[in-house]
C-alpha cells in the first residue's frame, strides 16, 4: 500500500493487511505518528501521544513474524478475541485511565497524573492486538458538548476548521475523521460520543449502561455515563464491542453480564431491515430548536430506510419536555461529589500545603477548575441542599422514572426510536460557549438514551454544504445487534454518499 | 453514680462505631482489614485511595455481620438495603465522601428499630431504643509533628481508609453514666459473642455521646476512644451542664472534645458551623435486596448470644443470674468457665472462683480494661498461661480443704508466671494449711507482741481484729486457716477482757 | 433568584475560590439554568413513583478475601515526608 490511503483503512481492513504481512505494524504506526505530528497541530485532537506505541508495536510485529505467540500483554482475556485487533491504532478519550500514560481530564487539576492501572475496555482492547496511539482531547470532565472547555486548547473539526468537532469526546471523533486513529475510545454521559460523531461523520455507540465495565472511566456522572465505541465502520464498530463487552465483576459491580444475551459476531451482521419498525417522536421532530438542513435530512433518512423495507411511524412522549431538566439536575449533582476528591494531596495539581489551613488550601486549588465544571459543581451543590433536594434532585430522579417507562413503552411496540442526534450543524468555535443555557440545549436527543440506559447509535448520514449531518437509533436495553443492523443496512445503501474521512 | 441535685431529666444518646475487625478485607475493596501495625501508606490501593476511575466493591461478608449485629440488636432489617454519599472535605477521607447509609428518604440502612434491655440495673431492667445501625466506611488517618498547635502541616496515613464500621445510634434513652457503661458492656459482649469485632484492640470501638438536661440544647461530646471513659465524659458533662444551669448560664448546643489526659470536655477548637452534607444514593454500588429467608439463614447461622446464654449457665449449670451474667458479660471468662467444666464437674465452684478471685487478681494485677492498649500483662497473656484445666484443679483443690482461698490465690499467680498446674506448685510449696493449733499459736503470739495498741483496740472495734488477722495471714504467708486464726484471736481477745483490767 | 450573595455562599459551600469580578457573570448564567430546572416543579408525580434508581443489577458483592495492590499507588503524590503524604492542618 502507497500513500495517505492506508490510514482510511477500516480496522478489520487494516488487520487483515498487518496478518497477511502487506504492513508491518512498527512502518505504520511510526508513519501514524507523522501524520499526527502535521495534522494535529491544525485540529488539536491529541493531549498526549503514548510514547510506548512503537516498542508495543514491535512485540505485535515480532508475534507475527512467528517469533512469539501473540496472547495479549497480559495472557489474552480467553474469549477468543485474542488478535481480532492486532496493530490497530487506538485513540482514547482522555477520562479514561491508561497505566503510565498521562490521564488529564483536559483539566489542569490532572495535568500531570499518570494512573497506575487500564481502564477494563483499555485493557481488554490492548489484549486483543490494539495499541494506544495516544489521548484525546475533550471538554474537562466530559462537561461539555463542543470540546472548547478543554484546558488544552480547542479540536477543530477536521471538515471545517473554524467549526467545533463536537464533544465532549470531540478528539477521538477528530482523529478518526481525519485518519490519525483506527479506532477510538469516548465517554457518552449525556451525548458526548454521538454528538461528535454526527458532528465528524464517524460511529458513534453509547452502548446499554453497564454492557462496558466503568472502571477506568473517570466520574462525571455515574448513573448516567458510558465507555462509547467510535469507529470509520460498523464491522469495527462490532468487533470493537466483541472484545470490550461483558461484566467485570472484579471492577464493576454495576457492570451487567450479557453474554448469552447478545450475539456479537461481526460475520452474522446482516444489512437486512425489512419489516422493522421504527418510531419517531412528535416532540422532537416539531420542536422549534431543529436546524432546517438536519431536518430535511432526517426526512431523508426516514425515506431511506422505508425504501429498505422499516415501516416508520410517529409517537408522543409528553414527559420528554423534562428530559434536559431531569438530565442536567442529575448530572451536576453527581458531579458535585464525583470531583470532590481532586484536592491537591493524592495526586494531581497541587501547592505547598506547609503553613496552609485545610479550608483555604482546598479552596484555591479548586479554584484551578474551569469556569463550566465550577458552574456545574456549584450548581449540583445546590440541587442537593437539604432544603432543595425533594424539589430538585429526587424530582429529576422522578421524571428520570417517567422517561425511562414512556421510552421502553414505545419500544415494546417498535424496535427503535429514531431521531437526529444533533438538532443543529457543528456550530463555529465560540458561537454557543457564552450562553451555557443555549449549549445545553443542543443534548435535547441524545440524553434520553442516558437517561433511560439503553444503547444509541449515532450513524453518518449525510452532509450539507461540507458539514456532517448523523442520525440516530435508540434500541431496546442490550440490542445492540439491532443497532449494528440499522447501521449496516445503511451503510451498504449509502456507501457512494457518505464519507466517513477525509485524507 | 450519685443522682444530681436538680431534677430535671437528664437525656443521653450514643453513637458507637465499630470496626468489623474479623473481615480480613476492607468494606469496598480488597486491601487487608488489618491495618495496624503496619507502614503508613502501605495498605492502601486505587480504590480506597480515591484513585480516579476506581469504582466501590462492596464486601458481602461485612453485610452479613453488619445484619447478624442488628438482629442481635432486634432491629428490624431493610428490605432493601442502599448506600449513600456523605459529603464533607477532610484531608483523611480520600473522596471528600464518605460512602455510608441514610434513612431520611427511605430504610435504606442495614437495621432499624432495635433495642438492648439492660437487666442488671440493681435488681430492675430498662430498655434502650437503637434508632438504627448502619454499614460505612472508615477514614484514614492524620498525624502531627509535634503538637497539632506547632506542626505546620498534617501527615496522612491512608492505610485505615475504608475499613468496615458498623454504626451504632441509639435513641436518648440513658438516664445515668452508670447505664451508659452497662449498655457498652453489653454491647462489647455481643460483639464479641458474634465474633464480628475485637472491642480490646486499639480505636475498634469508638464511641460519641450527646446529653442535654431538661429542655436544655444538647450537646455533642466527641473523641471518646474507650468505653470507661465514656463513662467519666458522661458524667463530667452532666456536672457541667447542671453547673451551668444552676447559675443561670445559657448551655449551647454545640460539639465538645473529651481531653483523657485532663479528665474533661473541652469546647470543640474549629466552630462546627451546621453541616449540610447533601446526602444522596449512590450510584456505583447496587441495591441489597433482602429476602426473609436470607434473613433467617443468618439468623440460623448466629453463634449463642449472651442473653441466651446467661439463661443457659443458669438452668445447665445451676448458676446464680447474677454470676451467670458476670461471665457472660466477658466472653473470654465464660468460654474458660464452660471448658473448666469438662475437668471437674462443680460448675457452681468454679464459677465462683472465676467470679471472686480470678477477676479480682485480672482487676487488681493486670490493671485489666477491655480497651487497655498495651498487651504486657494484660488479660491476653495471662489468659495464654491460665488454662482451664488450671482453673479446674484451683477449684479442685479448695473444695476438697486441701488449701484455703489465699492460697489459692497465690498459686494462681504462680500459675501466671510458671504457667505449672496447681497441683504440681502445692506439692513444690508445701503449701498444707497451717491448720493444728500449736503450729499457728506461735504465729498470732507473736502479732500480739508487735501490735499491742491493735491488740487493745481490738476489745471494742471489731475492724481491728480484722486488722490483726491480717497480719497473721501475712506471717504465715497465706497458709494459715483464716477462720481458725480468727477463733484463736478472738479467745486472746475474751481473755484479755475478762481478767485483764 | 440566585444573586451575587447566593453565588458567594455556593462558592463557600462547594469550597471554590471564585474572583470577586466573577460571580456577577456566575450569578446570571446560574439563575438563567435554575429557573429552567424549576420546571421539575410543575411536573405533578404521586409520591408512588419510585424514583430512578441507577443501575439495574442488584446483590453483587465481592467475597472477603484479601488481595495486596503491589504497584505504587502513591506515586502522583507530590508533597511526601517518608511514607506520609503531606496535608494542610486542620485548624484555622
Ligand atoms: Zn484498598
Amino acid at each position: 500500500m502507497v500513500g495517505t490511503s492506508r490510514f482510511a483503512l477500516n480496522a478489520y481492513e487494516l488487520v487483515n493487511e498487518i496478518k497477511n504481512g502487506s504492513i508491518s505494524v512498527e512502518d505504520y504506526i511510526a508513519s501514524m505518528f507523522e501524520r499526527i505530528r502535521k495534522m494535529d497541530e491544525r485540529i488539536n485532537a491529541y493531549i498526549t501521544l503514548n510514547e510506548h506505541a512503537l516498542e508495543e508495536a514491535r512485540i505485535v510485529d515480532k508475534a507475527l513474524k512467528g517469533y512469539t505467540e501473540w496472547k495479549g500483554y497480559s495472557n489474552g482475556n480467553g474469549n477468543g478475541n485474542s488478535s481480532i485487533l492486532l496493530g490497530v491504532p487506538l485513540a482514547v478519550k482522555d477520562n479514561i485511565s491508561t497505566q503510565g500514560i498521562r490521564t488529564t481530564c483536559a483539566s489542569k487539576m490532572l495535568e500531570d497524573y499518570v494512573p497506575v492501572y487500564d481502564a477494563t475496555v483499555v485493557k481488554r482492547l490492548k489484549d486483543a492486538g490494539a495499541i494506544v496511539i495516544g489521548k484525546t482531547n475533550m471538554d474537562e470532565f466530559g462537561m461539555g458538548s463542543t470540546t472548547e472547555f478543554s484546558a488544552f486548547g480547542v479540536t477543530h473539526n477536521p471538515w471545517a476548521y473554524e467549526r467545533v468537532a463536537g464533544g465532549s469526546s470531540g478528539g477521538s471523533a477528530a482523529a478518526l475523521a481525519s485518519c490519525m486513529a483506527g479506532i477510538a475510545l469516548g465517554s457518552d454521559t449525556g451525548g458526548s460520543v454521538r454528538c461528535p460523531a454526527s458532528f465528524c461523520s464517524i460511529y458513534g455507540l453509547k452502548p446499554t449502561y453497564g454492557l462496558l465495565s466503568r472502571y477506568g472511566l473517570i466520574s462525571y456522572a455515574n448513573s448516567l455515563e458510558c465507555i462509547g465505541l467510535m469507529a470509520r465502520s460498523v464491522l469495527d464498530l462490532a468487533l470493537m464491542l466483541k472484545v470490550t463487552a461483558g461484566s467485570d465483576m472484579q471492577n464493576d459491580h454495576t457492570s451487567i453480564d450479557a453474554d448469552t444475551s447478545l450475539s456479537l459476531d461481526p460475520e452474522s451482521i446482516s444489512p437486512d431491515i425489512k419489516g422493522m419498525r421504527f418510531a419517531t417522536i412528535r416532540e422532537v421532530v416539531e420542536s422549534e430548536g431543529i436546524d432546517e438542513p438536519v431536518r430535511d435530512s432526517m426526512l431523508d433518512a426516514i425515506s431511506s430506510v422505508e425504501q429498505l423495507g422499516a415501516i416508520v411511524e410517529e409517537v408522543s412522549i409528553p414527559s420528554l419536555r423534562y428530559a434536559l431538566a431531569s438530565y442536567y439536575t442529575i448530572a451536576m449533582a453527581e458531579a458535585s461529589s464525583n470531583l470532590a476528591r481532586y484536592d491537591g494531596i493524592r495526586y494531581g495539581y497541587t501547592e505547598e500545603p506547609d503553613g496552609v489551613a485545610w479550608n483555604e488550601f482546598y479552596s484555591t486549588i479548586r479554584g484551578n477548575f474551569g469556569s463550566e465544571v465550577k458552574r456545574r459543581i456549584m450548581l449540583g451543590t445546590y440541587v442537593l441542599s437539604s432544603g432543595y433536594y425533594g424539589r430538585y434532585y429526587m424530582k429529576a430522579q422522578k421524571a428520570r422514572a417517567l422517561i425511562r417507562d414512556d421510552m421502553l413503552k414505545v419500544l415494546k411496540d417498535y424496535d427503535a426510536i429514531m431521531m437526529p442526534t444533533m438538532p443543529i450543524l457543528p456550530p463555529r468555535i465560540g458561537e454557543r460557549v457564552s450562553d451555557p443555557l443555549r449549549l445545553y440545549n443542543i443534548d435535547v436527543c441524545t440524553v434520553l438514551a442516558n437517561l433511560a440506559g439503553v444503547p444509541a447509535l449515532s450513524i453518518p448520514y449525510s452532509m450539507y454544504n461540507g458539514l456532517p449531518i448523523g442520525v440516530q437509533f435508540m434500541a431496546r436495553h442490550l440490542d445492540e445487534p439491532l443497532l449494528l443492523r440499522i447501521a449496516y443496512a445503511l451503510e451498504s445503501a449509502r456507501c457512494d454518499k457518505v464519507r466517513r474521512c477525509i485524507i | 453514680m450519685t443522682k444530681m441535685s436538680s431534677d430535671a431529666r437528664v437525656r443521653i444518646g450514643l453513637e458507637i462505631h465499630c470496626q468489623l475487625t474479623a473481615l480480613r478485607s476492607k468494606l469496598f475493596c480488597r486491601c487487608s482489614a488489618d491495618y495496624r501495625g503496619k507502614e503508613p501508606n502501605t495498605n492502601v490501593c486505587p480504590v480506597c485511595l480515591g484513585m480516579p476511575g476506581t469504582l466501590p466493591l462492596l464486601n458481602r461478608r461485612a453485610v452479613e455481620y453488619a445484619i447478624m449485629l442488628a438482629l442481635a440488636l432486634n432491629c428490624k432489617i431493610s428490605k432493601r438495603i442502599t448506600f449513600y454519599r456523605k459529603n464533607y472535605f477532610y484531608p483523611d477521607l480520600p473522596k471528600n465522601f464518605q460512602i455510608t447509609q441514610y434513612n431520611a428518604y427511605e430504610h435504606a440502612s442495614v437495621g432499624v428499630d432495635g433495642s438492648l434491655v439492660l437487666d442488671d440495673l440493681n435488681g430492675s431492667s430498662k430498655t434502650i431504643r437503637i434508632r438504627r445501625l448502619q454499614l460505612e466506611e472508615d477514614p484514614g488517618r492524620l498525624a502531627y509533628e509535634g503538637s497539632i498547635d506547632t506542626a505546620n502541616y498534617a501527615l496522612v496515613d491512608y492505610n485505615r481508609a475504608g475499613v468496615a464500621l458498623v454504626e451504632i445510634v441509639t435513641e436518648p434513652d440513658f438516664d445515668e453514666p452508670s447505664e451508659v457503661r452497662l449498655f457498652l458492656n453489653r454491647l462489647a459482649s455481643i460483639l464479641e459473642h458474634l465474633g464480628i469485632c475485637n472491642p480490646a484492640l486499639e480505636g475498634a470501638v469508638r464511641c460519641d455521646a450527646n446529653i442535654s438536661i431538661g429542655e436544655h440544647a444538647r450537646v455533642e461530646v466527641k473523641n471518646i476512644n474507650s468505653f470507661k471513659d465514656v463513662e467519666r465524659a458522661v458524667a463530667f458533662e452532666i456536672t457541667r451542664q447542671r453547673s451551668l444551669a444552676s447559675r443561670g448560664i445559657e448551655i449551647r448546643g454545640e460539639t465538645r472534645h473529651w481531653d483523657d489526659a485532663r479528665r474533661i470536655t473541652v469546647q470543640a477548637r474549629m466552630k462546627e458551623e451546621e453541616e449540610d452534607y447533601r446526602y444522596f444514593p449512590e450510584p456505583d454500588i447496587p441495591s441489597i435486596v433482602v429476602k426473609e429467608e436470607d434473613v433467617e439463614a443468618l439468623r440460623a447461622r448466629m453463634p449463642e448470644l449472651p442473653y441466651a446464654r446467661v439463661e443457659r449457665f443458669v438452668k445447665v449449670y445451676s448458676l446464680s443470674s447474677d454470676t451467670a451474667r458476670i461471665l457472660v458479660n466477658e466472653k473470654h471468662l465464660a468460654d474458660l468457665f464452660e471448658a473448666s467444666t469438662k475437668y471437674y464437674d462443680n460448675a457452681r465452684s468454679i464459677a465462683n472462683w472465676i467470679v471472686t478471685d480470678l477477676k479480682g487478681y485480672l482487676e487488681r494485677y493486670a490493671s485489666y480494661d477491655r480497651n487497655s492498649k498495651g498487651d504486657d500483662g494484660s488479660s491476653n497473656s495471662i489468659f495464654a498461661k491460665v488454662t482451664p484445666r488450671h482453673i479446674a484443679e484451683l477449684a479442685m483443690l479448695v473444695d476438697s480443704g486441701k488449701i484455703n482461698r489465699v492460697t489459692a490465690r497465690q498459686i494462681l499467680q504462680n500459675v501466671v508466671a510458671s504457667g505449672m498446674l496447681p497441683s504440681a506448685i502445692v506439692q513444690g510449696m508445701d503449701a498444707d494449711m497451717l491448720s493444728k493449733k500449736d503450729e499457728l499459736e506461735s504465729i498470732v503470739n507473736r502479732v500480739i507482741e508487735e501490735e499491742r495498741k491493735a491488740f487493745m483496740d481490738a476489745l471494742s472495734n471489731e475492724k481491728a481484729l480484722n486488722y490483726l488477722l491480717g497480719k497473721v495471714m501475712r506471717y504465715s504467708n497465706g497458709r494459715a486457716d483464716p477462720k481458725l486464726a480468727l477463733s484463736m484471736l478472738k479467745e486472746k481477745v475474751a481473755d484479755k477482757s475478762k481478767g485483764g483490767k | 433568584m440566585v444573586g451575587i450573595e447566593e453565588v458567594r455562599h455556593l462558592a463557600y459551600l462547594a469550597r471554590i475560590s471564585i474572583k470577586d469580578e466573577e460571580l456577577r457573570l456566575y450569578a446570571e448564567q446560574m439563575d438563567e439554568i435554575l429557573a429552567y430546572f424549576n420546571m421539575l416543579d410543575e411536573l405533578n408525580v404521586s409520591d408512588d413513583v419510585e424514583p430512578y434508581r441507577m443501575c439495574r443489577a442488584y446483590n453483587e458483592m465481592r467475597d472477603d478475601v484479601p488481595v495486596a495492590f503491589s504497584d505504587n499507588v502513591l506515586s502522583n503524590a507530590k508533597n511526601t515526608k517518608g511514607r506520609f503524604i503531606k496535608a494542610p492542618k486542620m485548624s484555622s
